[in-house]
Formats: C-alpha cells, structure tokens, sequence
C-alpha cells in the first residue's frame, strides 16, 4: 500500500509502543495480534528503528499480512491485518 | 531457520543473557521451540537473590539498559513464555556445586536438567551459546 492509502486506513486498534526498545515494539503486537479477530487492522507506533524491518519479517513469518509503514519524526507507523488464526 | 532452537548461557556476564533473551522472544513468538540451557556463572544471575538485588555482573550496556529502565532479561523470558514455546533449564551439576534449590531460582526456571537431558533436546537443534 502507497503512504497516502495508508492513511486513509481506520485501524481497528492501534498500539503504541514507543518507549519500548527491541524487541518491546514487536511482542506488543504480536499480543494483539493473538487478541484481535481475523480481519482486524492493527496499526504498531514504534520508537525503535528496527521495527520496521523486524514487523514484515516476523508477519512475512508467521503468515499475516503487511500493510506497509509510514514513517513519523522519530517514530514509524507499521499497519499489518491479521488474516488468519494464531 | 530450524524449528528448535537451543541456547546455552554459561556467561555471568549480564549482557549475554539479555542478548539470549531477545533471541528467545523472537524465535518464541515465530513458531520456533526454544529451549535455554543455563550453566556455570550464568546460573547466579538466574537466583531470586541476585535478581531482588539486582545484583548482576555487567559491562557498560548493562549499565545504560538500566538508566533506560528497559526491560531486563528475565521479563523479556516471562513475556516470551507467554507468548510462545520457551523452557528454561539450570544446570543440575551447578545447582549441586552451589548447594541450591529450585525454590532458589527465579520464577520462569522451569526445571533443572544434567547433560544428558539436554543434549537430547538439542537432537536437531539449531544451537547458540553464550
């Protein structure tokens, strides 16, 4: 998804991690990810540099999808939808 | 990667079993079966005293971990074996040396295991050690 796309999106929950360091960002969405039904749109605000690297790897992993990330001042948007169970 | 992964620590120093600890989560949480094996100096960081006084043996990362309040190794292990499939073993031989119980481990320690033990659970494990 482009950046402006991204925006448009209405998460069905949002989780913001920033103060958290690695892999802080990454187990927090992974909580809500196992929570949220299939379908939900989870949108990840992370402080931690790595996370935008480390979130596609780990859903690309476990099979979820990424939405993609919009980069904030010091901090990262990362969208991805949970598309099946876990 | 493999789908089990093993990991020693035998290190006293801090820093190494923060390192294993964010590994674990990781692999934890990625359908991998993490087993932690915790031996020789390693195993006083692992003792409810040292933990309650944070007593640990760090260099100048354990220093700043502390300055940020980021979470310690031993809450990144609680949140991973939540979250995924992590056991946490001592080394009998070391609880014998020191004379201690498994009431005198932190919490997240799930057993005490001798060698032979865990070498089977490293049977087609990927292995790190510390």
């Amino acid at each position: 998804m482009t950046e402006e796309e991204l925006k448009q999106i209405k998460p069905t929950v949002t989780v913001d991690a920033r103060g958290t360091y690695c892999p802080g960002p990454l187990m927090e969405l992974i909580k809500e990810v196992r929570q949220q039904p299939v379908g939900s749109v989870i949108e990840l605000i992370s402080g931690d540099a790595g996370s935008a690297k480390d979130v596609p790897e780990w859903l690309n992993k476990v099979k979820q999808e990424f939405l993609g990330v919009i980069p904030g001042d010091g901090y990262w948007r990362i969208f991805s939808k949970k598309v099946k169970d876990m | 990667m493999s789908d089990k992964l093993a990991i020693i620590i035998a290190s006293e120093e801090y820093e190494k079993s923060h390192v294993a600890s964010m590994i674990a989560s990781v692999a934890a949480v990625s359908g991998v079966e993490v087993s932690i094996f915790v031996t020789m100096n390693a195993v006083y960081n692992y003792l409810k005293e040292t933990v309650a006084k944070k007593n640990f043996t760090g260099g100048k990362l354990y220093e700043q971990i502390k300055e940020k309040k980021a979470s310690m190794f031993y809450e990144l292990f609680d949140q991973a074996k939540m979250l995924g499939g992590l056991k946490i073993y001592v080394c009998s031989m070391v609880m014998d040396i020191l004379k201690i119980e498994k009431e005198d481990l932190i919490d997240i320690v799930d057993d005490h295991l001798g060698l032979a033990a865990f070498l089977g659970i490293m049977e087609g494990a990927e292995t790190i050690t510390f």
